[in-house]
């Protein structure tokens, strides 16, 4: 009786591994495809602090640095002191800070940091589930780097010193 | 034949395995895994400002890493030995479940020779390395066998993990439940390949899918 009990139990353990390695590779080609999906700029929904659309049309049509962050987050708040230090180095690009918190704590973010001064910084709210059914979870801060034609250049996960973004611009 | 080892203190043996394992972590700390070497790895995204004071917080944390090796070391411990007593239960034996923690506890050892094997080979026959390549490479493993840049990240754990020393790990165990249950090598040896084998299998299993969800 034993072991027949240790044999199903056995079966058992063999079934969850399969399905923990089915599950794994879903998630594989899902990231695979979202990796592909975002080499070119995607059509992302993002509102600014008025609660507006952003409208990517209406910016001036340079490189963009998407960076994904929060406001609580260490890595983001050093971040954001390094971007107000590189303003006008960066002025060569369209800042986009976006994050999944409620509109007041991105105000006071970009107050703070004194990023919503400078008219190339965007800070900007989405919805957790669009930004992850477009991009996936991800690390706060991430940076993406598209050229002026909306290719994706480079990516960083984590804090990212300005020489290294400046370099891909 | 009396398994030599099972006659040991086991908290005399656990001390010796934590201490060896917080002598190597000084080691590696101290002497292999410098700053420079994480500078290389984090210098291109990191300011030196950031970078320094980052190491300079990690370095206030770093006795947290020594002071949880025992509690890994319980943990682990206590895993192997209930993936071996349930196959031993099953399989109808008579054990205690002390006398199966004592064997994995005294098996472990063998964990500290790659360890060891390791620091070993970068601070000798590999001076100049990266942080990566010290994290994956595993000696005497199939992960040798391949390029690991060239890899997808979730393959080289499981490759890592079938190595030489694992098999060696599987034969003492085999070799301490012998002469606990003075029974036949090759029937102890399915058990623990029955137990052991499939706790294994799970958690790499498991280790693969949150490579995979969360990097």
């Amino acid at each position: 009786m034993k072991k027949k009990i240790g044999l199903y139990l056995a079966i058992g353990v063999v079934l969850l591994v399969a399905g923990l390695l089915y599950f794994a590779m879903q998630k594989r080609q899902e990231k695979q495809e979202k990796a592909e999906k975002i080499k070119k700029m995607p059509a992302f929904e993002f509102y600014d602090r008025d609660s507006l659309r952003l409208d990517f049309s209406a910016i001036p049509p340079k490189p963009t640095v998407l960076i994904y962050f929060n406001s609580t987050c260490d890595f983001c708040q050093a971040e954001a002191k390094q971007l107000k230090e590189a303003e006008k180095a960066l002025a060569q690009a369209n800042v986009i800070m976006v994050s999944t918190e409620n509109l007041q704590e991105i105000r006071n973010f970009g107050k703070k940091y004194s990023l919503d001064q400078s008219p190339h910084f965007y800070l900007v709210k989405t919805s957790e589930d669009s930004f992850r059914q477009i991009v996936g979870s991800v690390s706060v801060p991430s940076l993406w780097i598209y050229d002026r034609e909306g290719n994706l250049v480079k990516t960083y996960q984590g804090e990212t010193k300005i020489e290294a973004i400046l370099k891909h611009l | 034949m009396k398994f030599l080892f099972l006659s040991f203190d086991g908290r005399v043996y656990f001390l010796f395995l934590c201490l060896c394992s917080f002598a190597l972590s000084y080691w590696a700390q101290a002497f292999l895994l410098t700053d420079s070497i994480y500078y290389q790895s984090f210098g291109e995204q990191l300011s030196l400002q950031r970078f320094e004071a980052l190491m300079e917080q990690s370095r206030k944390w770093q006795w947290i890493g020594y002071a949880i090796t025992p509690l890994l070391y319980l943990f682990k411990l206590g895993l192997v030995a209930l993936c071996l007593f349930t196959a031993l239960l099953f399989a109808e034996y008579e054990v205690r479940f002390a006398q199966v923690f004592k064997v994995a506890l005294i098996a472990e050892a063998i964990f500290l020779v790659p360890a060891f094997l390791r620091l070993l080979w970068f601070a000798e026959f590999q001076p100049s390395f990266s942080l990566e390549e010290v994290s994956q490479f595993m000696p005497l493993s199939m992960a040798n066998l391949f390029d690991t840049a060239t890899l997808e990240k979730w393959l080289i754990y499981p490759l890592q993990i079938l190595n030489l020393f694992e098999l060696l790990y599987i034969f003492f165990l085999a070799y301490g439940l012998r002469s606990i249950l003075a029974k036949a090598f090759s029937e102890v040896l399915s058990v623990v390949l029955s137990g052991y084998g499939l706790g294994l299998l799970l958690w790499v299993a498991l280790v693969i899918f949150l490579n995979i969800s969360l990097l």
